[in-house]
């Protein structure tokens, strides 16, 4: 317990030093995937396993229930195949490289809903696919790359690097001296800057800071031998580095993930949704496949104004006396953000579509014949988002939905609130142990 | 999200004799790292250990030596973590690298963002 009060307690005192980065508010309202899209629905929380283990608990958390298959409820969920597994020689260097570009970033989605099918609403899964494409001529895609390694690098070489080093040392340093000892030589080799001289050179004041905050606190300088103690101050120290490094991590990870979408604008994807009248597995009927190709596009970096253009083919199965129909839609999106940090942020979405349905079926001489209508149909929807915190955003749509559509009212009003959080764990006193000394929780 | 940011490892290694042999630290999973080692000389290598000389099998049986690895998750598609330690008696290109049996692994399942300490001791027998 004190052990891990320990460490805790590095975590705290590192949390009231929270970087000012923020983020992105795309980083909180989550993108929808092909499988949430043909159920028509916005999870405000996805699942997103990233190995075997987690994606096999994810299926039977969701799917099986005393000892036996389930529709579930309200399931999103968003794997990458190819992630499932480690990759040992895949290094920082090789995120834009263009073998297996497509392969590493290709995902699958699955999910479930109540949604409107016909005239009812039923409970419906969908499965989908997001197969994204390099595009990009190489000297740009060669430009992005030099610029997202360069920063990484330049990371491993003014943190990690020190922080490696520091740890090695205390992992080193020798067991037989004392506490006493161990504070007087860290003293000692800010001025004397032993090897690794960069260690106690250039990050003498890193090293002074997180020896005043975590292990000053902590331990005494006494006759204590420093071997005694060794495992907990790598753990201590540990701790702390995670903390430090925290939102440089979470700012990395967005420009890495900023840099896939630069170089893979355009995507194909496809979905199926299936509809599930009696609750069971066993009952079930094909609902409707979609498949589509959208290109992203930047209008303006200076304005953040960015959109998407989408060409998507929809085939709608029978449905009790609706027949089958072939949709074809042609969409545009458009993003606005306000704000240095993208406090607002607009999006208009206009989907104009072609509509070919079969109405009636006429037998003559033992065959069937269909009698087609074709028209077209329109929806838009405009979304206003607002990011409250650094984790919390809330949004609110509007707009007109398709005159005709088999899983929405005809000419719907849509109107609907959202909230959307990512957790974020932080640190928080939680109370005295039986020694007086604090202790302290995670708090999300 | 794991409670725990350290991980401890022997990655133990039988050397030949007369054989000079070399170190090569890989961080996978395109997560973020840097490692710390030195070597019998007495030369430190950071935040790459890439072909570093450590000396004839000889002199190596029977010794340890420790090292630490800092990875930092900034993989969007992982949080898994994985660094592979490569003992080989000749110095290697990075895509010889890669087609080579690490002599050890050691993967860990981090937390978004998170950045995990790899204590490894290579253990020469």
């Amino acid at each position: 317990m004190k052990k891990i009060s320990y460490f805790l307690a590095a975590l705290l005192f590192f949390n009231s030093k929270a970087m000012a980065q923020e983020r992105n508010i795309s980083s909180i309202i989550p993108s929808s995937a092909p499988a949430f899209t043909i159920l028509g629905t916005t999870p405000a929380d996805i699942s997103k396993p990233n190995n075997w283990n987690a994606l096999q608990t994810a299926l039977y958390q969701n799917l099986v229930s005393n000892n036996g298959f389930v529709i579930p409820k309200d399931l999103s969920l968003e794997f990458s195949p190819y992630w499932l597994k480690d990759h040992p020689t895949f290094t920082y260097k090789d995120y834009l490289n263009s073998n297996g570009f497509t392969l590493r970033n290709a995902s699958i989605s699955i999910a479930s809903a109540k949604t409107q099918y016909g005239n009812d609403s039923t409970q419906c899964m969908g499965f989908g696919f997001r197969i994204p494409v390099m595009t990009g001529n190489r000297k740009s895609i060669s430009k992005i790359n030099q610029d997202l390694t360069t920063t990484i690098n330049t990371h491993r070489s003014t943190v990690l690097k020190w922080q490696s080093d520091f740890q090695f040392f205390i992992t080193t340093y020798s067991g037989s001296r004392t506490m006493t000892q161990f504070f007087a030589d860290i003293a000692n080799n800010i001025i004397t800057q032993p090897a690794p001289v960069d260690l106690w050179r250039n990050h003498a004041a890193d090293v002074t800071r997180l020896v005043n905050d975590t292990l000053k606190v902590e331990f005494s300088a006494n006759g204590d031998l420093y071997s005694t103690h060794l495992s907990e101050i790598q753990d201590l120290v540990a701790a702390y580095i995670s903390n430090l490094n925290h939102d440089d991590a979470v700012a990395i990870t967005e420009e890495i993930s900023n840099a896939l979408k630069d170089v893979s604008r355009l995507e194909f994807s496809g979905a199926m949704s299936f509809a599930f009248p009696t609750d069971k597995f066993n009952f079930s009927k094909a609902a409707r496949l979609a498949l589509w190709g959208a290109y992203s596009f930047n209008m303006s970096v200076d304005t953040k104004i960015n959109g998407t253009v989408a060409l998507r083919y929809i085939y709608d199965f029978e449905v009790d006396t609706v027949k089958t129909a072939n949709n074809i839609d042609g969409i545009l999106r458009l993003n606005f953000a306000f704000g240095t940090r993208e406090r607002f942020t607009i999006s208009a979405l206009g989907d104009l579509r072609y509509r070919s349905a079969k109405v009636d079926k006429t037998v003559i001489n033992g065959n069937p014949f269909y009698r087609f209508e074709d028209d077209i149909d329109t929806k838009f929807v405009v979304d206003l988002s607002m990011k409250l915190s650094e984790s919390i955003a809330f949004s609110y749509s509007i707009g007109k939905n398709f005159g005709k559509d088999l899983y929405t009212v005809p000419n719907s009003l849509i109107s609907f609130f959202n909230i959307f959080y990512a957790l974020n764990t932080k640190v928080a006193k939680t109370g005295k142990d039986a020694g007086g000394h604090d202790l302290f929780g995670f708090k999300n | 999200m794991p409670s725990v940011f350290t991980v401890h490892h022997d990655v133990d290694f039988t050397p030949d004799n007369t054989n000079d042999y070399f170190l090569s630290v890989l961080v996978g999973n395109g997560q973020s790292g840097s490692t710390t080692f030195k070597n019998p000389a007495g030369d430190f290598f950071s935040p790459d250990v890439f072909n570093v000389p450590l000396g004839q099998g000889r002199e190596l049986k029977g010794t340890s030596l420790p090292v630490v690895s800092v990875v930092m998750d900034i993989n969007p598609q992982t949080d898994n973590m994985i660094v592979s330690y490569y003992i080989t008696d000749t110095e290697v290109s990075e895509e010889e690298l890669e087609t080579l049996n690490p002599t050890d692994i050691v993967p860990f399942a981090a937390g978004a963002n998170q950045t995990i300490t790899f204590f490894s001791s290579l253990n020469f027998h």
